[in-house]
């Protein structure tokens, strides 16, 4: 392998990695900003550019009036993604073990029918389905 | 596999799964069909009867059959920019690589993030006079660039976050497709003297077929449901330039309240993206596998 070819190897690999970790270092900077630091013009690094607040993370953990408690959220998407993979689990290996263990036909519906519906489910649009709670 | 039929102890397996997907999946599909030929809207909300009136009416409404050209337009062009970059990086991280599974977790990170809360960091990014996308620039003598405020920009600006976050997704299943591949082929290859482009045109590409047909129609469904990137960038704008068929719908239905006519809509997007996306698998699997299977 010559050399210039590891370059541009890692070169790409820093370039790529650069590009994919910029919207969290922009993220983490400005977490650290009060409001005004946020409309003042693009600043980066913290007591060199502007003076870093704890602000924005207190209100996080319910320390300001009008802060939200992150908690309480993070327990409830919690439940909700464990109780949901939970469910989809049981339901989808029974299933699948159906599958691919017996034969299963009803009329004109046969295996590879039942296992094309259950894997197309993914490709339908989320919004297709939204009408139903007005 | 036994004898055929439904003995009670094979529904058993079957019918809790079948029978969940159907009441959550077909009664939605069917409510929505039923809706369509419906004037439900903010004023009469309610389901009566006006036969196919909306499906004429969506018939001549440029602006929806835009939305769709551009979603299309839109949706290849990211997904085959994600499956170069992609590719091109499985490559670069399969082997010969210091730190090689700190670059892979690092690449797949975006793929991990809400991608409404990440479009609203790059819409802070882009912001045109307090994102450091034009600081950053200007400091090397370009720009600025109107990002979000110029329809060619602003098409740029949604592929590129769509980019960002889902050519992980793309390097994931190609880096698994080829650390999977056998070892045979390529010692056969290198025995042969075939340097590294040949090597791949005439091994890699091809052993990776199956897989990139796979990576690609996934890539491409999720990529026709472009929605949320656009509303949280560039709500569609400026006037309809970023504006895709998911984004028309949810003006249509959830902010216009013309319910029934947007449930028309949905059901043209989904029997139109059915039929594409069946022939562009079906076109994807001839070109790349064709006459050696």
């Amino acid at each position: 392998m010559s050399r210039l070819y590891v370059f541009l190897k890692y070169l790409a690999i820093t370039l790529w990695s650069i590009f994919v970790i910029t919207p969290f270092l922009w993220a983490l900077t400005t977490s650290f900003k009060t409001a005004n630091g946020v409309t003042g013009g693009p600043t980066y690094i913290p007591w060199l550019q502007y003076e870093p607040s704890l602000h924005g993370w207190r209100s996080l953990f319910g320390g300001n009036a009008g802060g939200i408690d992150i908690v309480k959220p993070y327990i409830d998407s919690l439940i909700v993604t464990v109780s949901a993979s939970f469910i989809s689990i049981i339901l989808g290996s029974l299933a699948a073990y159906g599958l691919s263990r017996f034969t299963y036909r009803a009329g004109f519906v046969k295996n590879a029918d039942l296992i094309f519906f259950f894997i197309s489910q993914p490709s339908c649009h989320p919004l297709s389905w939204r009408y139903r709670f007005f | 596999m036994g004898e055929t039929g439904l003995r009670p102890y094979k529904l058993a397996f079957l019918l809790p799964g079948l029978l969940s997907l159907l009441a959550i999946i077909l009664f939605p599909l069917i409510f929505t069909i039923r809706v369509s030929t419906s004037g439900w809207d903010a004023i009469t909300p309610d389901l009566n009867w006006i036969g196919g009136t909306n499906y004429a009416a969506l018939w001549i409404d440029t602006r929806f059959w835009e939305s769709l050209a551009r979603l299309g337009a839109m949706a290849t062009g990211t997904v085959i920019i994600q499956y170069v970059l992609g590719f091109g990086l499985a490559l670069l991280v399969w082997h010969d690589v210091k730190a090689r599974r700190f670059f892979r977790l690092l690449f797949l990170i975006p793929m991990m993030t809400t991608p409404v809360i990440m479009s609203v960091i790059w819409r802070t990014i882009l912001h045109e006079s307090l994102g450091p996308a034009n600081n950053l620039l200007q400091l090397i003598g370009l720009g600025p660039y109107p990002w979000l405020t110029s329809s060619g920009w602003a098409v740029t600006s949604v592929m590129m976050v769509e980019v960002w976050q889902w050519t992980p997704f793309m390097f994931l299943l190609l880096l698994a497709g080829l650390i999977s591949l056998p070892r045979e082929p390529f010692l056969a290859a290198a025995i042969d003297g075939a340097g590294p482009i040949r090597t791949f045109f005439n091994v890699t590409f091809p052993l990776m077929a199956p897989v990139s047909i796979g990576a690609i129609m996934i890539r491409l469904i999720e990529a026709s449901k472009l929605m949320e990137t656009v509303y949280v960038l560039t709500s569609g704008g400026p006037g309809t330039a970023t504006e895709t068929s998911g984004y028309y719908i949810y003006i249509k239905g959830l902010r216009d309240f013309n319910i029934g006519y947007a449930a028309s809509l949905s059901i043209t997007y989904l029997v139109i993206m059915i039929v594409l996306l069946t022939v562009v698998g079906k076109l994807l699997h001839r070109s790349l596998i064709g006459g050696r299977n």
